[in-house]
C-alpha cells in the first residue's frame, strides 16, 4: 500500500487513526503494530513472513547479546548481523546476481525469480542497528515482543524510511503524548509530502520518462539537459515528499522522527550534500560503518579508502545492478578529491557560487548513472550533454510543454533556493508550535489537488483491441 | 460548567483543531457521502475504458493473499466520485505531460491517428515526414540480416517473406487535420528500406502495400482501415495477405478486394486510439468480412498464451505450412492465411531465429511487423540463440 494511494487516503489511515485516538494508552503500540502488518501485508502477502521473521529474530537477538557472556557477545552479533544482512542479501541480491554472472558467462540456465519484499533494506538496516547497539551497550536489549515489533514495522518509516535507529525512539515507545498540534503539524507535513510527491514529482517524472525513451540517435543537447534536471528534481521531491509524510505520519501517533532531507541543492559540495540529502542512511552509514572502519582516525589513505568503501556500500544498498556500484563509487571519489584536493577552495566563503555551479554539475553528471540502463548508455548521454549535439526533426515543444516548463521552474524555487531568499517561509513551513488559520485553506487544496491527480491513476483502459 | 465552555471555545479558536477536523472530514467525507444507488450520482458515462467493472470480492481465509490485490482492483473501480474525478484529473493533466490523449490525434470524419513525437517508437508523423529514416548504414545493415536469414532459410527449403503493415496515415493523409497538415517525405522509412532491399538484395521480398491500398481507397466504398482505432480492418488485412501470397513462389492468388465478396460482420465500437482519447461510450463501427468462392474460413485455435495462434485446414488450395511471426496487425490476416494454406501458425512478437527451425521446419515464414514499429528490425538477428529459445519454447 502507498501514502499515495486512495485507498490509504480514504480508507486505511482514518480508520487507523480513529482507532488509536480511541484506545487506552495500553494497547496503542499493539495496535498500530497490527496496522503496520496489514499494512505490509497488503502490498506484501507472501514476503510479509520475512519481515516477521526479521522481527522475531532480532527481538531474540538483542536479548541474546544483551545476557550472553563478553567472550561470545562479538561473535553472536557477527552471526546476527550476518543473517540480517544474508536475509537481505538473498532476496535482493541474488538473482540479479545470478543473471549478471550468466550472461558474462553465458551461462545457460534458468535462474529462479526471487521477489524483493518492498522494504527490506530499510528495516534490515534498522534491525542491525538495533544489535549494534545492544552489543555496544548503547541500549538495553528491548523485553517487549510488541515494542520491538512495532520499531521495526512501524509503518510510516517501514516502506522508504527514514531510517531510525532505536535509541533515537525507544523513549517514545514506551511514553508518548500526542497534542492537537502534535496531530496538525503531522498533517501539515503530511499534506506537503504528498503535494511534492503527486504534484510536483510524478508530473516531473513523466517529463524525464518521456526524454530518457529517446533514441540515442535523435537526443540532442538540449533535451538532454532538461532530462537531468527533471530526473533530479523528481528524485528529490519524490523521495523528499515520501520522507515528509513518514515524518508527518509518525507525529500523528506521537513519534517524532528525524529530519531526512535539507534542501540539499542548495550545498556548495558533495560533503555538504550528503549531510542533507537522505540524512538517516548517510549517518547509519557513518554510524555503523564508516566509524567501525577506523573513519579519519588512521591517517590519510586509510581514511580515503574508508570513504570510498562506504560509498560503495551505499551504492549496492541502493541497488542490486552494476551500475549502483558505479554510482556509489563515483561519489566516493568526488568526495575523495574534495577532501584531498578541493578543501581549501570549497570552504572559502568567497567561492560559494563557483562552488554550488561545481557541485550542481557533479550532481547532474553522476545522476546520469542512475537513470540509463547501462553504464555505456551513460556514457552516451553524457556525450550528448557535453557535445552540441542537434536533432532538427525534435522539437523541444514535443520535450516539454509550456506547463511542463512552468512546473519546472516552479519546482527549481521550491527546492530550496526560495527558502533560502525568504527565511520566514522556511520557519512557517517548520513552525511547530502554530498553525496558521490561512494556512489551512491551502493546505486542504494541496490535499485536494493531490487526491485529483491521483484520481486520475485510476484510469485503467483496455486498450487491446487485437493482438 | 462553565469550564467546559471555556475550553470548548478554546478549541473552536485553535487553528490545530480545525485542520484536524477538516482534514479528516475531507478523507472520510466522499465516502460519507457516496451512494453508489443514488441516481443523481450516477454520471452521464464520462468515461469509457473498454472493459467491465470489477466487482467486490469476498474474504475468504484459503485466498487471503490474493485479496489485497483484488480488493484494490475492484476499489480502484469503485471509490466514491471515480468517475468525476478520474475525468477532471485527465482534463487537468493533459497539458502537462505526454499524456494518452496528447497521443492521438483527431482527424476529419472521426479518424484517429497514434502519434508519439518524443521516443518515436509509434509515431505515424515521424514515418510520414521522413522523420524516422534511417542512415545509409543502419539501413543497410537491416537488409543483410534479413537477407541473411532468407538464405539460410533457403537452405533448408523454407521461403521468407517480410510484409510491413502500411500505417493509417500513410493511405489516410487526406483525413489529417488542417492544422496538422505534415508535409510528406519524398520517401519514408518503409519505402527507403523496400528500395535498398532491390538494390543489394533482390531475392529478399519485401512487401509494403501502401500503394496498393491508396489505389484501392479509391474504388471501393468501405474503408481499410479501422477509424478509431490504429489497426486495419479484415479489408486492409485481406489486402495485404493477397500481396504477401502474391509475393510467394507458387502461391495461389486471391482475387482483387474491388471484385471480392464483402459483406457485413457485425459492429465494435470504439478502438484503442478511441480508449486512449477517453471519453465517454463511443460509437459503434462497421465491420466487414471478405468472402472467397470455393475458399471456406477455419477456426483460429488459440494456445494457453498468446503466442501461438494455428489453423488447420485439409481443404486450403495450398497445402503447404506457414509460420506467421507477426504484431497484432496480423490478427486480422488469420482467416485469410487459414483460408488458403493447409496449416498456418501464428507467433506473436517473437523473431524468427534459427533454432525455431531445428525440428518440423515449415515451408514459408512470413514476418510481419507495422510501418510504425519497424524500429524492431533494428535488433532482428536470426542466429541469435539464448534468448530466443527461452521466448519460444515458453
Amino acid at each position: 500500500m502507498l501514502f499515495s494511494s486512495i485507498i490509504f487516503l480514504w480508507i486505511f489511515l482514518p480508520t487507523v487513526f480513529l482507532i488509536y485516538r480511541l484506545l487506552h494508552d495500553r494497547f496503542r503500540n499493539l495496535f498500530l503494530l497490527i496496522a503496520s502488518v496489514v499494512f505490509y501485508a497488503w502490498g506484501e502477502p507472501k514476503m510479509v513472513n520475512v519481515m516477521l521473521f526479521s522481527i522475531v529474530f532480532n527481538y531474540l537477538a538483542g536479548l541474546g547479546i544483551e545476557k550472553a557472556a563478553p567472550r561470545w557477545k562479538k561473535l553472536l552479533l557477527i552471526l546476527c548481523v550476518g543473517v540480517d544482512l544474508g536475509t537481505l542479501g538473498i532476496f535482493k541480491y541474488l538473482t540479479p546476481s545470478l543473471l549478471t554472472l550468466s550472461r558474462w558467462f553465458e551461462w545457460d540456465f534458468v535462474v529462479m525469480n526471487v521477489s524483493l519484499p518492498i522494504g527490506i533494506s530499510f528495516y534490515t538496516f534498522q534491525a542491525i542497528s538495533y544489535v549494534v547497539d545492544v552489543y555496544r551497550g548503547t541500549i538495553k536489549a528491548q523485553k517487549n515482543p510488541i515494542d520491538m515489533g512495532l520499531y521495526i514495522s512501524f509503518f510510516p518509516q517501514l516502506i522508504a524510511g527514514p531510517i531510525i535507529k532505536y535509541h533515537d525512539v525507544e523513549q517514545q515507545l514506551e511514553h508518548r503524548t500526542t497534542t492537537w498540534n502534535d496531530t496538525a503539524y503531522g498533517i501539515r507535513r503530511f499534506v506537503y509530502g504528498l503535494a511534492k510527491k503527486v504534484l510536483i514529482a510524478n508530473q516531473l517524472g513523466a517529463i524525464a520518462d518521456d526524454i530518457f525513451a529517446i533514441p540515442g540517435q535523435a537526443l540532442d543537447s538540449s533535451a538532454a539537459w532538461i532530462g537531468v534536471l527533471a530526473f533530479n528534481l523528481q528524485v528529490y521531491f519524490d523521495f523528499s515528499g515520501y520522507s515528509d509524510m513518514a515524518i508527518g505520519l509518525g507525529r500523528m501517533f506521537g513519534f517524532r522522527f528525524m529530519e531526512n532531507f535539507n534542501y540539499p541543492y542548495l550545498a556548495c559540495s558533495v560533503r555538504e550534500f550528503w549531510q542533507r540529502w537522505n540524512i538517516s542512511v548517510f549517518t547509519w552509514f557513518r554510524e555503523y560503518l564508516y566509524f567501525p572502519l577506523g573513519g579519519s582516525r588512521k591517517g590519510e589513505l586509510r581514511t580515503c579508502l574508508n570513504i570510498l568503501l562506504v560509498f560503495v556500500a551505499t551504492g549496492i544498498w541502493h541497488g542490486a545492478a552494476l551500475s549502483f556500484v558505479a554510482w556509489g563509487a563515483a561519489w566516493g571519489v568526488v568526495l575523495i578529491l574534495e577532501r584531498v584536493l578541493l578543501k581549501k577552495f570549497l570552504d572559502d566563503p568567497r567561492l560559494r557560487i563557483p562552488s554550488r555551479l561545481y557541485f550542481l554539475l557533479v550532481v547532474a553528471l553522476i545522476s546520469v548513472i542512475f537513470c540509463t540502463p547501462d553504464l555505456a548508455a551513460a556514457g552516451r548521454y553524457v556525450k550528448t550533454m557535453f557535445v552540441w549535439t542537434d536533432n532538427p526533426a525534435l522539437r523541444l515543444s514535443d520535450v516539454i510543454t509550456g506547463w511542463g516548463w512552468l512546473l519546472t521552474g516552479t519546482a527549481v524555487l521550491l527546492c530550496g533556493p526560495l527558502q533560502q531568499l525568504v527565511p520566514p517561509l522556511r520557519r512557517a513551513l517548520f513552525d511547530e508550535e502554530h498553525i496558521r488559520f490561512a494556512e489551512i485553506p491551502v493546505l486542504l487544496a494541496l490535499l485536494a489537488a493531490s487526491i485529483l491527480l491521483l484520481a486520475g491513476n485510476a484510469y485503467n483502459p483496455f486498450i487491446y483491441f487485437r493482438f | 460548567m462553565r469550564g467546559k465552555v471555556k475550553a470548548i471555545i478554546a478549541k473552536l479558536k485553535d487553528p490545530a483543531f480545525w485542520l484536524v477536523l477538516l482534514f479528516f472530514a475531507a478523507l472520510i467525507g466522499p465516502s460519507v457521502v457516496w451512494d453508489e444507488t443514488d441516481a443523481k450520482f450516477r454520471a452521464k458515462k464520462l468515461l469509457w475504458e473498454n472493459r467491465a467493472t470489477r466487482e467486490k470480492p469476498l474474504f475468504q481465509i484459503r485466498r487471503f493473499q490474493r485479496y489485497p490485490k483484488e480488493f484494490g482492483e475492484y476499489y480502484n473501480d469503485a471509490f466514491p466520485f471515480r468517475e468525476y474525478l478520474v475525468w477532471a484529473s485527465r482534463k487537468i493533466t493533459g497539458p502537462l505531460n505526454n499524456f494518452y490523449s496528447a497521443r492521438v490525434i483527431i482527424g476529419k470524419d472521426g479518424f484517429l491517428f497514434t502519434v508519439d513525437p518524443v521516443s518515436m517508437r509509434h509515431d505515424e508523423p515521424g514515418d510520414y515526414t521522413g522523420k524516422t529514416l534511417w542512415n545509409d548504414h543502419l539501413e543497410s545493415a537491416i537488409v543483410r540480416r534479413l537477407e541473411h536469414a532468407r538464405q539460410e532459410l533457403a537452405k533448408m527449403n523454407i521461403q521468407f517473406c517480410v510484409v510491413i503493415a502500411p500505417n493509417k496515415m500513410a493511405v489516410y493523409d487526406d483525413k489529417l487535420p488542417e492544422k496538422r497538415r505534415f508535409r510528406k517525405a519524398a520517401i519514408n522509412r518503409a519505402e527507403s528500406l523496400v528500395a535498398r532491399a532491390a538494390k543489394i538484395a533482390p531475392e529478399l521480398k519485401i512487401v509494403y502495400p501502401a500503394e496498393v491500398f491508396r489505389e484501392t481507397r479509391g474504388k471501393i466504398p468501405y474503408p481499410l482501415f479501422l477509424r478509431e482505432d490504429s489497426h486495419w480492418n479484415a479489408l486492409g488485412a485481406y489486402m495485404a495477405t493477397r500481396e504477401v501470397v502474391k509475393a510467394i513462389p507458387g502461391g495461389v492468388e486471391l482475387p482483387p478486394l474491388e471484385s471480392a465478396q464483402i459483406e457485413p460482420a457485425g459492429k465494435v465500437r470504439g478502438g484503442d486510439l478511441r480508449v486512449m482519447l477517453g471519453g465517454g461510450t463511443p460509437e459503434e463501427t462497421q465491420l466487414y468480412d471478405v468472402k472467397v468462392p470455393g475458399m471456406k474460413t477455419v477456426p483460429v485455435a488459440e494456445r494457453t498464451d498468446y503466442h501461438r495462434r494455428e489453423t488447420v485446414n485439409p481443404d486450403a488450395p495450398d497445402k503447404r505450412r506457414v509460420w506467421v511471426y507477426r504484431d497484432s496487425f496480423a490478427a486480422a490476416m488469420e482467416p485469410y492465411f487459414g483460408m488458403l494454406f493447409k496449416e498456418v501458425v501464428f507467433y506473436w512478437n517473437v523473431q524468427p531465429r534459427r533454432v525455431h527451425f531445428v525440428k518440423d521446419p515449415p515451408d514459408i515464414v512470413v514476418l510481419e511487423i507495422v510501418e510504425r514499429g519497424l524500429a524492431g528490425l533494428e535488433d532482428f538477428d536470426f542466429e541469435s540463440s539464448r534468448k530466443a529459445r527461452l521466448e519460444f519454447f515458453r
